[in-house]
Order: structure tokens, then sequence, then C-alpha cells
């Protein structure tokens, strides 16, 4: 469109106003601010909070033992277990993420049942985690030395591992294997 | 054409749909402050959307 002075009324009012395409653009990138927030607030919730992992590494494969786990059992079967085939000490690493802007301290008590009986305390640490902080707990258990006398050879047997956090209280479920690889090798 | 309208529109509720069964299932484990967030976000975004549709002129 060509339009030369002087404008009259007429052809001002077909002229494209600049301003008002700017303006309905502010509002569509304002939407689209809105909905990346959204995604961002989704995203950064997800990681806030407190997590906690326990890891079993002396087994025969790494067996790891989170968060979700512990909350959602109707999802995963009942509570967390983990399976041990070997004798001697066992290391764990109990593991706690404090992903807040606020501190956490808590006493960490650990120890082994069997049952309703309790074998064992292993460990009681104090927690003091800053925000953002994390903190390992580290314990081993020899769980050969909790069998009773008269085990019949080949069978397995469970233990409980009880962490209690505070007023948390977190169980794993350790089911010890017979030793199914005979220590004489076949055929001598 | 008709019909291209009519498929439009299903691919876009469908896509309302999907978007927003996702957004109920991640509402579900959002904290209190993350929920109030998004809600403040969800109204502003359509909000800015309805403006933007009158500004247009439809």
């Amino acid at each position: 469109m060509h339009i030369h002075f002087p404008y009259t009324i007429l052809e001002l009012k077909e002229l494209p106003d600049v301003n008002n395409v700017k303006h309905k653009s502010i509002y569509l990138f304002l939407t689209l601010a809105c909905f990346v927030g959204i995604v961002l607030i989704f995203i950064f919730d997800g990681y806030l909070g407190l997590y906690e992992t326990l890891t079993a590494t002396g087994t025969n494969f790494p067996q790891k033992i989170d968060t979700e786990q512990w909350q959602q059992q109707e999802k995963y079967g009942g509570a967390p277990g983990i399976n041990v085939e070997s004798s001697g000490d066992i290391p764990f690493t109990y593991e706690v993420d404090n992903r807040r802007f606020v501190s956490y301290t808590a006493d960490i008590d650990i120890s082994l049942w069997h049952g309703q009986s309790r074998l064992a305390d292993i460990k009681s640490a104090a927690l003091a985690l800053g925000a953002f902080g994390g903190e390992k707990v580290e314990f081993t258990v020899d769980f050969a030395n909790y069998l009773p006398d008269n085990l019949p050879a080949q069978t397995g047997y469970d233990f409980i591992i009880l962490i209690k956090r505070g007023e948390i209280e977190r169980r794993v479920n350790v089911f010890l294997s017979p030793i199914l690889i005979p220590k004489v090798p076949l055929g001598r | 054409m008709k019909m291209e309208y009519i498929l439009y529109g299903f691919g876009i509720l469908f896509c309302i749909a999907g978007i927003g069964y996702l957004a109920a299932e991640y509402v579900r484990f959002l904290s209190d402050l993350g929920k109030i967030g998004s809600l403040m976000l969800t109204v502003g975004l359509f909000g800015f959307l309805g403006k933007y549709f009158e500004e247009i002129g439809w």
C-alpha cells in the first residue's frame, strides 16, 4: 500500500498498526512463558525433597533400594528386599540426600531383626545435613553370625534390617540364600 | 474441507486430553507450593491465550 502525504482519515485507517501487532505477539509470548514456567515447576518440584538410598555392594551384583520403593510399597509388591548369597561381611551404604532449602538433622539407628526379635544393633549415627547436602552412613553385617545353631544345611534364612531415621522407619527384608555351589568341585 | 476440520478438531481434542492426563498424573506428586505455582501459571496461560485470540479478532 502506498500512501503519500497528506494522508486522509480513510487512508490512515487502512495503515497497519505496528504497535498493535507487537501487542498481540506479547500475549502469545506470555502464554508460552507460562507454559514453560509450568514445565519448569514440574521438573524442579520433582527434584526437591528428602531422598534416601540403601545400596548393598558385597552381593553378587549391586542391589539398590530407593525412596520410591519404601514410599510406594503397593506398587512394588510389599517391603523392599535384597538377596544375599555370600557369607562374610556384607557392606551397605545408606545415603540421605537433602534437596531442600532448609537444613535437616536426625538420629539414625540401624538394627538387625528376625521376625519380632531384635538380633543386634548395627549402627547409630547423627545426621546433620545442610541445604542441598548429602551424607552416607556405611555399615557391614555378617549375617552368618546371627544364624541359629540348629539351622539345617542348605536352608535360607530371613532377616530384617530396620533403619530408623528420626520418626521414620525403613524396613529391608534380607534373604540369606543357602550356598548352592558345592565347596568341593564335582568329579573329584 | 469440512472433513479436514473435523479431523483437526479430533486431533486438538486428543492432544488436550493427553496433556491433561499427563498433567493430572504429575500434579499428584507435586508439593503444595508447586501446585499453587502451577495453578497460577495455568490461569495466566489461558488468560493470555484468550487475550491473544481476542486481539487477533476471534
